[in-house]
Order: C-alpha cells, then structure tokens, then sequence
C-alpha cells in the first residue's frame, strides 16, 4: 500500500513536472505569456500589419502590476538559404536587452552567442535548422524576407545555434537584431509583436483582460499555441486514467489484504459473533481496520513520496538516455516533478475512499461467516 | 424446573445430492443447576445439538425453549442479542482475542453488554480468581498455556451472567490432568454461580465427572444417564 501511494504520488508528480517542462519550454523561449499583434497580423502574417496604437499599449502594460515585462519584435516570413540548402523560416528581430527579460533564448545557445553585434549581421538558428542548412557557427547564410511589399536580402552570418525543446521551434524559427531589421527595412520605432511575461500563469487572464487595444489582438499563450493546451488537456486527462489505475490496483491490494486478515481472523470473528457482537458491529469492525490500514499506510506514502518529489524538484532526474525521443514530444531531457497545491490533500482524501469502499466486500463477506463453523476454522 | 427444552430436533444436512440426519428427532429438557455431559462417537450429532441449543444453528424441525423463549423463532438479530445475554459458550480452540490480555478478554463480553465499568472490573478480576488465574490477568493469550487460555475462555462464558454455558470439547487440547482440573473450575462454578453447564466430550476421565450423561448415536438419544 505505501509502496503503490508513494509510486502513484511520484508518478503524478513526473507527470506534472514533465508537463510544465513542456509548457515552459515554449513559453520561456518564444511564446511568452500574452503576445499582442496587429488584428489581421497573425492571418496574414504581412509586414504592414504593424501594432498601430503601440505607444497607448505599451503605456498600458506599464500601468498593469501582473505585468512582469514586455518586449516588441518584428515578426516575418522569410526564407533562408546556405550554399547548401534552403528553408522557409520565421525571423524574429528582437531587442537583445528587453527580450531576455521575456525570454531564455540566451540559455538555450550550444554553440557560438547571442546576436552580438559584428561586420555581418548576426542571426540566431536552432540546431535542427543547423542541420538542415549544414552551416555552423560564424558561416555565412543568405535571408530574404518581404517588408512593405519590398524584398530584403541580406548575408547574415550564423551567431549561435539554440537547442530548444519547444515543439518546432528549432527548425523554424530564426533570431536577428531589432536594430539590424529597422536598417534593412528602414522601419522604425514599429513591432509586430509585443511578448509578456506575467507575474505568475494565474494572472495571464487578468493582462489579456486589461489591455484595451482595438485594432489588436491580445492573445493568451493557449490561444497563440492550442497545441499546448490541448497537450495540456491530454496530460490531464491521461493522469486522470493512470491515477484511476493505480488507485483501482491500491484497492484490489487493499481487498485483498483484508480478506486475508479474515481468513487468518474466521476463528476470532466466528467467536464474536458466536457470543453476540451484532453485524453492524462485526461490519464496523472491519471497515475500521481498513481505514485504520489506508490512514496508516497512506501518510507514509505521502510524506515518502513528497519527500522524493521534494528531492527530486532539486535535482531533476535526467533522462538524457532517451532525451531526443522526449524532445520530439517538446519535453526536455532533465525532469522536475512536481505536485500542485492540494495535490497531496486530494490524495490523501482518495486513498481515504478508497479504503473505505474497498472495505464493503471484506466486510460483507465477514457476515457471510457461519459462526458455527468459523470458531472451528483450522 | 426445566430452563432449556428441546421438542423433536432434527438437523438435515444436504452433501451434493445426499442428506444427512444429523440429528434425528431430540428431545431432552436441562434444569437450573444441572452438569451435563453430550456424547457419542464423532458424527453422532453432538456438536449439531450444541449449535442448535446455543442459537448457532437452525434445526430443521422441532423446537428449541430457553426459559419462555422458543428460540426458533428468533431472527437472526434477535438470536445474537439473546446469545450475549443468555449463553456463554466455550470452544474447543479457546478463541481468545490474541491482542487483548486475560482480563481484558473477560471484560470484553461486558462491554458489549454495555455494563458500567466498576462493575466489569469487579467481575472480570472475580472471575479469573475463582479460575484460579488471578496472578495471570495482565498476560496476554499467547504468554499462557493451553489449559490456562481455556480457563480465561470459561471466565469470559460467565462474565456476561449467562443463564447457561455451552462448551463443544473444551478439553479436546488439553492433557488429561488440566482437561480435570478445569473440568473441576467448572463443576465448583456451576455449584457457587449456579450456572447450567452443558459440553460435550469423548473423554472418559471427563465424562466421569458430569452429574447427567446423555449419549447420541446417529443423532438420537440412546441413554440419559445421571451420575453421582
């Protein structure tokens, strides 16, 4: 029994913690937590479709406390090309200084830095667009993007390379300087995109609802990604059935314990029942001890597996060994668990039911015994 | 005057598709005060009586009195309300409660009972004194020896003041010299409470020592025997 809550508790706790990798993952590198767009931006993707009341909003997110920090981006289509291969992209041109403050691309670089400024302009590519393009670090690479039904092209030279777990991100979105976009563009002062970081995932709902823009859309990351949150929903539901599993096994261990118990006990119960102990009581009896058995063996359980949990959200547990298959699920390879507030409670009360359910068929089955013979049971 | 009555018991057992008779149309009445000794050879239907008389088991036919109680027609809830209060009985296994002590397994019966706590201590210690076990009460089953643990369980059939005790072989595990001694308990228990005392046996030495012997055959009775 402790050894099934522990596993459960843990088990939900690796889930968890390997859902938030996974949400994190996306949120901290590119997605942040809201992104405000121009209306028609993220249908059409076109370089006009700049945010038109940008000094109001950015006004606004100053004056909003959930507001941990912003920062603006042009976002385009473009298309990349080394002397070995091509690829569609999206490249983001960012503020080097503010865009750290939404976002953890800096850590993400395995190779080369970040967007520091050099004679060619400097572009930051995932590892898997590396691959694809066969260029390395400081290699030339050709970008050729639309702004204001223009065609830019550009040599940039390949800054660093980014590993990210984030679902997609790697093969197809690439990083340049908000300065060097403006010179190439002669845009100014314009973003595409602003990216927020909240204070916390709870208060996401209360910037998107604060914002007043028109002519902009203000969108939560469940909006901008429905892929993470119907992962989300999924992840939910499959911890759901899981934890129906290891709770349906707990009971058959429970049922299965106390029927020992009553079969070790027929002599004692026949005797108590022969010298006059109702059913009610005999039923109580054994309810008792399968409660007393789930109160029991449950807080064990509980503190063993928080304190796992607990030692393991320091730690992590690296699953390196199979790490590219879990990026492909955009998870990355180091895991935290983790248990959300109430969690332990929750299952605390379960096991509780449960042992209490699980009690009803000993119990009936120990009123089923003939006293007559149960004092004679061998 | 007669406490117990049974009127033409009969007991079919169905094995598959075969009956057995354990019992074949008893009659018998028990008196205030009386010793008896059930026997007969293994399947004569002794154990089958005891059931029935101590609201254990139901007869086929026939009728079962306690006092003015026909106890077939009792339901089964009101049959375990009778028994606590009206029977103790004494098994062949002691069946003590391993986790309580001596005392505690005596005081048990009372509790359920629901009798006031000076009154189960007062009885409880009385009890095990007069079965000679007063310097054994804070032990527990196991720390005792086998006639030791069923004089406890004679102890625990009196606490709750039963109109009369049944005990099925309550001497079958013990030697000769302690299966006496306790026959012995029981015997000055049933002369000072005035308890009706009811057991079955195959031993000689035990039979001896019943003032009444009744013996089955075939579940019949074949001779009903007072001794002196």
């Amino acid at each position: 029994m402790v050894v099934g809550i522990a596993a459960g508790i843990l088990f939900l706790g690796l889930a968890y913690g390997i859902n938030n990798k996974r949400m994190e993952a996306s949120i901290n590198s590119y997605l942040s937590h809201v992104q405000i767009h121009h209306k028609e931006f993220r249908q059409r993707m076109e370089s006009k479709y700049t945010i038109d009341d940008l000094q109001s909003v950015e006004q606004q997110l100053k004056a909003i406390p959930e507001v941990k920090a912003y920062s603006k981006r042009y976002v385009v289509n473009g298309l990349i090309n080394s002397p070995r291969s091509g690829q569609g992209i999206i490249i983001k041109a960012i503020n080097t200084g503010t865009d750290s403050l939404v976002s953890n691309l800096k850590d993400l670089i395995i190779q080369g830095s970040f967007l520091e400024k050099k004679r060619y302009p400097p572009i930051l590519i995932g590892e898997h667009l590396a691959n694809r393009l066969q260029v390395g670090v400081d290699k030339k690479v050709t970008v050729l993007y639309r702004s204001n039904d223009e065609e830019v092209a550009n040599r940039f030279k390949v800054a660093g390379i980014y590993r990210s777990s984030a679902l997609g991100m790697e093969g197809s979105i690439a990083f340049m300087r908000l300065e060097d976009f403006e010179s190439q563009t002669g845009m100014s002062g314009e973003a595409h995109e602003i990216a927020i970081i909240a204070n916390s995932l709870e208060t996401v709902s209360n910037i998107t609802e604060a914002i007043e823009a028109e002519s902009s859309a203000v969108e939560s990351w469940t909006d901008l990604a429905p892929e993470l949150k119907l992962m989300d929903v999924m992840m939910d539901k499959m911890i759901f059935i899981i934890m129906g599993i290891i709770l349906l096994a707990l009971s058959f261990g429970i049922v299965n314990t106390m029927l020992m118990v009553i079969l070790e006990r027929t002599r004692e119960l026949g005797m108590l029942m022969s010298v006059g102990m109702n059913k009610m009581k005999i039923f109580l009896l054994v309810l008792f001890e399968t409660v007393m058995l789930s109160a029991i063996g449950g807080p064990i359980g509980m503190v063993l597996s928080s304190l796992m949990i607990g030692y393991l959200q320091e730690t992590g547990i690296d699953l390196s060994s199979v790490g590219e298959g879990l990026k492909t699920f955009g998870i990355g390879s180091t895991i935290y668990p983790k248990l959300l507030e109430g969690d332990l409670l929750r299952i605390g009360l379960m096991v509780v039911a449960i042992g209490i359910l699980s009690a009803i068929y000993p119990a009936i089955k120990a009123l089923k015994l003939n006293p007559a013979e149960a004092v004679r049971a061998v | 005057m007669s406490i117990i009555k049974t009127q033409g018991l009969t007991k079919i057992y169905k094995e598959h598709t075969v009956e057995v008779r354990a019992l074949n149309g008893v009659t018998m009445d028990i008196a205030e005060g009386e010793f008896t000794a059930i026997v007969g050879p293994s399947g004569s239907g002794k154990t089958t009586l005891l059931n029935i008389i101590g609201g254990l088991d139901k007869p086929s036919g026939g009728q079962v009195s306690i006092g003015d109680v026909d106890i077939t027609d009792l339901n089964d809830n009101q049959l375990i309300d009778f028994r606590l209060n009206n029977i103790g009985f004494v098994f062949q296994a002691y069946n003590l409660i391993p986790v309580l002590t001596a005392r505690e397994n005596v005081e048990f019966i009372m509790l359920m009972q629901k009798r006031p706590k000076a009154e189960m201590d007062e009885r409880a210690e009385s009890l095990l004194k007069a079965v000679g076990l007063e310097d054994q009460m804070h032990k527990r089953p196991r720390e005792m020896s086998g006639g030791q643990q069923q004089r406890v369980a004679v102890a625990r059939a009196l606490a709750s003041k039963p109109k009369f005790v049944l005990a099925d072989e309550p001497t079958a595990n013990l030697d000769s010299k302690t299966a006496i001694n306790l026959l012995d308990i029981m015997a000055t228990l049933n002369k000072e409470e005035g308890t009706i005392f009811i057991f079955s046996t195959h031993d000689q030495k035990v039979i001896d020592r019943a003032r009444r012997v009744v013996t089955l055959e075939d579940g019949k009775i074949v001779s009903d025997v007072l001794q002196n």
